[in-house]
């Protein structure tokens, strides 16, 4: 969930969407087609747990900002240098994973 | 906390909301607010975009319901991390003298109510063990049920957000757990059914009543050390709880 999240906040800030709550859990939910939106415990829950390690910051938007639009005010989210590692480190791993597992034709056992 | 005017589900949005102040309640003011803004803009933000891309209401409905009912265990678990944490900081700005105070009865209680807990699992142990066979679990669902209610009040005991809880757990399963070992003693050991039985001949002799009172004297100890131990608990939460909302200049002033 964790790395869904940092992955998700930096495609948003790729595409110059606001990330906060729901784009991230609509952002993941685009990533893995089939998988609904992510539960609000599950989501907030994981969301703070990577503000407290240090991986993502958060800052409330300004009030006018949310009042000018009519809507409630969003909790943005940025990733930090160690989130961006962190996401780096296991996209790495995911990576080398993958291909140690990828079997090559015609090397396969025989007996 | 009202419903948003123009919005598909402004019952579901309250009732959500609703949920949100139950499981922030008690939490640090930062703690709650953030949470419940971020969880009030959420729900904004999915009706808009249920709106925008032309979603039925049912759907939209089926889908923050989905999201807000499989996300209750994280809140509540959430909610205890929160506590924790609020607890440490608040210990940790405490007196030395409130703060040894505090894990000296903490211990105490943790050593006490393990204790019975091992006691409870072994004898429970021995009964499913001596218990014939074709008399069939029915026969034990007592014990066993005492014993899962014990286990579950030391893990509260063990929690520092839930202690009391634990304490008072222990003291409400002390009767139900003496009676528990009372009915099935002879299958516990054979010994003990019959030093029971000589203690209380005389009691029995005299009334059926007063053999029973004097059966359950472990039980009333119980009860009455795991209360004072909730007793003791909640008032040093609420000494550590003013130290830390008080100036230090002030807490000498208190007692």
């Amino acid at each position: 969930m964790e790395y869904s999240i940092l992955s998700a906040v930096v495609e948003l800030s790729a595409s110059r969407t606001d990330p906060y709550g729901y784009t991230i859990a609509a952002s993941i939910a685009r990533a893995d087609e089939g998988r609904g939106l992510t539960a609000h415990g599950t989501l907030y829950k994981a969301l703070g747990r990577l503000v407290e390690s240090g991986m993502l910051v958060a800052a409330w938007e300004a009030p006018e900002t949310a009042e000018g639009e009519g809507r409630p005010r969003r909790r943005l989210y940025e990733v930090t240098a160690a989130g961006a590692k962190a996401l780096q480190t296991h996209a790495n791993e995911k990576l080398s994973a993958s291909t140690a597992f990828t079997p090559v034709p015609g090397r396969l056992a025989t007996s | 906390m009202k419903g948003r005017a123009g919005l598909p589900n402004p019952g579901l949005t309250v009732w959500v909301l609703r949920w949100v102040a139950l499981y922030t309640r008690g939490l640090p003011e930062g703690a709650a607010r953030d949470r419940a803004d971020e969880i009030a803009s959420d729900l904004f933000e999915h009706n808009a975009a249920a709106v925008a891309a032309d979603q039925s209401k049912r759907a939209t409905t089926l889908s923050i319901l989905t999201r807000a009912l499989t996300g209750m265990g994280a809140d509540v678990l959430w909610r205890e991390r929160q506590l924790q944490q609020e607890h440490r900081r608040q210990l940790s700005v405490a007196s030395p003298a409130l703060r040894t105070r505090y894990s000296r009865v903490a211990r105490g209680a943790v050593a006490l109510g393990a204790a019975v807990a091992i006691l409870t699992l072994a004898s429970t142990i021995r009964v499913l063990t001596n218990v014939p066979t074709a008399w069939g679990v029915s026969s034990v669902t007592g014990q066993i049920a005492v014993t899962v209610g014990v286990l579950l009040a030391l893990l509260a005991l063990l929690r520092s957000s839930s202690r009391i809880l634990g304490a008072l757990f222990f003291a409400a399963l002390s009767l139900p757990l003496c009676l528990a070992v009372a009915q099935n003693t002879m299958y516990i050991s054979l010994t003990l059914a019959q030093v029971m039985q000589s203690a209380l001949a005389p009691f029995a002799a005299t009334s059926y009543y007063l053999a029973f009172a004097v059966l359950f004297i472990p039980a009333y100890l119980l009860i009455a050390v795991f209360m004072t131990i909730a007793v003791r608990l909640r008032a040093l939460h609420r000494r550590i709880r003013l130290e830390a909302y008080t100036p230090a200049h002030e807490t000498t002033m208190l007692y």
